[in-house]
């Protein structure tokens, strides 16, 4: 019998939190850099090598890898024969692990958790409560998986009961494409198979709670059927030519994860989830001796890798940037960021549209401006500012026509692609959209040298500042005639990879 | 007056029948569902039960086995049609099946072969599984009982086995989809409504 302590349980989660912050899993850095040396398509390999760059920062620097830093999910398994010496629950431990990690002073971690998520959605401060999954097992351990899920992924999650005869393998290739860049590829799918409609979902996410481990797989060949599915939805979903960042190219994923689970004659219940470029999880187990150790990766397990200024690089002053520069840029360039550039995502965007509808002057004048969606992470020590990787754009589609005409903002910078209305909107106004690395949040970050709160300090995270950049590495995602690097880019690569096939 | 199909059904018996009719029926009534229609339509199998002139239903039974090896029906409910809807134009084709019956529409395929084929699909109310218990006089057979209970293809001797409600006639009329199109226009001012009512929602 093992008696597990309450300070040991709660430093331990709240260690591993603080762990997954900063450390990818070595298994995928190994996965993406596999994929980074295979790349072909210039724009994709440039993003990779930069979530690596991001990945090697954040070890060294103890620094969250993303801005979005989670939300916490734990899978709890706990020895029948365990006793506790502890006064709080179980979960009501945990929910203190999470609220110490987040605001751990030596490295803050982005607070993201709502409560009353249908009404007020109010901030919880400290990044509670964490989603958790208990088991009671044999034994007398209590194993611990904990991971930090990314929103931008998450929210691309789909369900579906099919119908026992149908395909699983063509419901995942026709789902996939539905699901953008938003949830930052390079990355997994977890795939929950049977059970009920809940069950499925947290198989789902507790297969990606495993390491990469398809190479294996292929080479040792597969011995079930859920094994030979693991090979063939890889395969064609990779087919898709997507690629980093949906900037098309060769790798979309980098392993699909899947568990099963016995399910009722009439049904076939599927979920699928995406894991993003920051997959963060790790798992301990306690048996009374103590909290949980966990090792720190070397250094040297990173690849070295740099990013390269190629000929289809250029530095651009934003300045002395003029509509005209801008007109000569082409979608799939890289462009390198220098000068003053201003912020604002969902809240501020809401705020300045309802002053342009009563007629009032906005704070700050956008004309001729880039804007940047972001919600960059509080900043420790000396940092200008936090990990400040961007948010999912599409989100802001809804406004950008009237903000583009209203006020003469010129560019936009945000993760992933735009929808049919912003690239509508971005044509008509000659203006243009360009795409940072989700997911590559420190590295951005280190290429802020200095931020300032211009308007609507009240919105915390979400308010207007204005950033002063070197070097900040973007690709020309919607150009001036409304061509999307998200259309074009993965219909490409698709054709280039079934013409090799 | 009470509309009463008896095993073989004719052509003639199903002519007049519209969508929206309700008919009982009397005479032999096989369960048949997802595995079946795949070991037939995917696999090629041959089924071990003659269905020509004959009705299915797409069910899952609780079926007791007697101490004497017989069987005795304890509980018999319809399962969702539309999981079948894939197979059942073909099925209909190669079976002469005449009579379907299930729980919830079906869709265009089984539509055009109930036209075809001169068939029809009914619905017996969901839930009553008891009720139609009832109405199985006895067990005449099962074949492939290697599917489990559920999958079994259950010979059922039937008398008045009711209400069955037409959902596509013989010329293809559906009532679901005839349905379902008067829904979707009442949708338009519906969602309109609560469009404006929920615009504060960013
Ligand atoms: S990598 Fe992308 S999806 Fe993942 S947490 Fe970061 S921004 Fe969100």
């Amino acid at each position: 019998m093992s008696v597990i302590r309450q300070d040991d349980f709660i430093s331990s989660v709240a260690d591993a939190l603080q762990f997954i912050s900063y450390y990818h899993p070595i298994d995928f850095v190994q996965g993406v850099h596999e994929a980074y040396l295979k790349e072909q398509n210039p724009a994709a390999r440039d993003a990779m090598a930069q979530i690596l760059i991001n990945s090697r920062m954040s070890a060294e620097g103890h620094r969250p890898i993303c801005q979005d830093t989670g939300i916490v999910t734990v899978f709890c398994k706990i020895g029948m024969n365990v006793t506790w010496d502890a006064k709080m629950s179980v979960t009501d431990m945990i929910n203190e692990g999470v609220r110490r990690a987040y605001n751990n002073p030596d490295n803050v971690l982005r607070a993201s958790i709502l409560a009353d998520p249908a009404g007020k959605r109010q901030n919880t401060k400290d990044n509670t409560p964490a989603v958790i999954h208990y088991e009671v097992v044999e034994g007398d351990e209590v194993e611990v998986h904990i991971a930090a899920k990314g929103g931008g992924s998450e929210n691309k999650s789909k369900m579906v009961m099919l119908n026992p005869s149908d395909s699983i393998v063509d419901w995942v290739v026709k789902t996939v494409p539905t699901m953008g860049a938003g949830w930052c590829p390079p990355g997994m799918l977890g795939l929950g198979i049977g059970g009920t409609a809940e069950k499925a979902a947290v198989l789902a996410k507790e297969s990606l709670m495993d390491p990469i481990d398809i190479h294996e797989l292929r080479e040792r060949g597969p011995q079930n059927r859920v094994e030979e599915l693991r090979l063939e939805i890889m395969d064609a979903v990779n087919a898709l030519g997507i690629g980093a960042q949906g900037l098309g190219g060769l790798t979309t994923v980098l392993d699909v994860k899947i568990k099963d689970y016995p399910t009722h004659a009439a049904s076939l219940p599927v979920c699928m989830i995406p894991n993003c470029a920051a997959t963060r999880h790790t798992h301990f187990k306690l048996n009374g001796n103590g909290p949980a150790v966990l090792t720190p990766p070397s250094l040297e397990d990173w690849p070295e890798v740099t990013f390269e200024v190629g000929a289809n690089t250029r530095r651009v002053n934003l300045d002395e940037i003029t509509p005209e520069e801008v007109a000569t840029w082409n979608v799939g360039d890289t462009i390198l960021l220098n000068g003053k550039m201003l912020t604002g995502r969902d809240a501020a965007h809401k705020r300045m549209i309802e002053m342009l509808n009563n007629g009032e002057q906005l704070p700050v004048d956008l004309k001729g401006r880039f804007i940047y969606y972001v919600g960059p992470v509080d900043p420790v020590r000396d940092e200008v500012v936090g990990p400040a990787g961007p948010t999912t754009s599409t989100r802001m589609d809804k406004f950008t026509r009237q903000i583009l005409e209203q006020t003469g903002l010129l560019g936009m910078i945000g993760k992933s692609e735009r929808g049919p209305v912003a690239i509508e909107a971005i044509r008509d106004n000659k203006a243009v959209y360009l795409m940072a690395v989700g997911g590559a949040a420190y590295l951005v970050s280190k290429a802020i040298t200095s931020a300032e709160v211009l308007a609507f300090p009240e919105l915390g995270m979400e308010a207007i500042y204005e950033f002063e950049v070197k070097d900040m590495p973007v690709t020309v995602a919607v150009d001036v005639n409304g061509e999307s690097v998200h259309t074009t880019g993965p219909a490409k690569w698709k054709e280039i990879i079934a013409r090799s096939a | 007056m009470k509309k009463i199909l008896t095993t073989p059904i004719k052509d003639e018996d199903l002519e007049d029948l519209k969508a929206g009719d309700i008919v009982y029926l009397t005479g032999q009534l096989v369960t048949c569902r997802d595995v079946a229609h795949r070991r037939l339509i995917e696999l090629g199998r041959e089924l071990p039960v003659d269905l020509v002139g004959g009705a299915i239903f797409h069910a899952g039974p609780i079926v007791r086995e007697k101490d004497d090896g017989s069987y005795e029906m304890v509980s018999i409910g319809p399962t969702t049609s539309m999981r079948m809807e894939k197979f059942e134009r073909h099925f209909i084709e190669e079976t002469g099946v005449k009579l379907i019956v299930g729980k919830g529409g079906m869709g265009p395929e089984t539509a055009a072969g109930c036209r075809e084929n001169k068939a029809v699909h009914a619905v017996f109310p969901g839930g009553c599984a008891v009720v139609a218990a009832t109405k199985v006089e006895a067990i005449e057979g099962a074949e492939w009982t290697d599917l489990g209970m559920p999958e079994t293809l259950w010979i059922n001797r039937v008398r008045e086995f009711g209400p069955l409600i037409i959902s596509i006639d013989t010329k293809g009329n559906n009532i679901f989809e005839t349905n379902k199109a008067r829904f979707n226009e009442k949708k338009g001012p519906i969602l309109e409504k609560i469009s404006s009512q929920l615009k504060f929602i960013k």
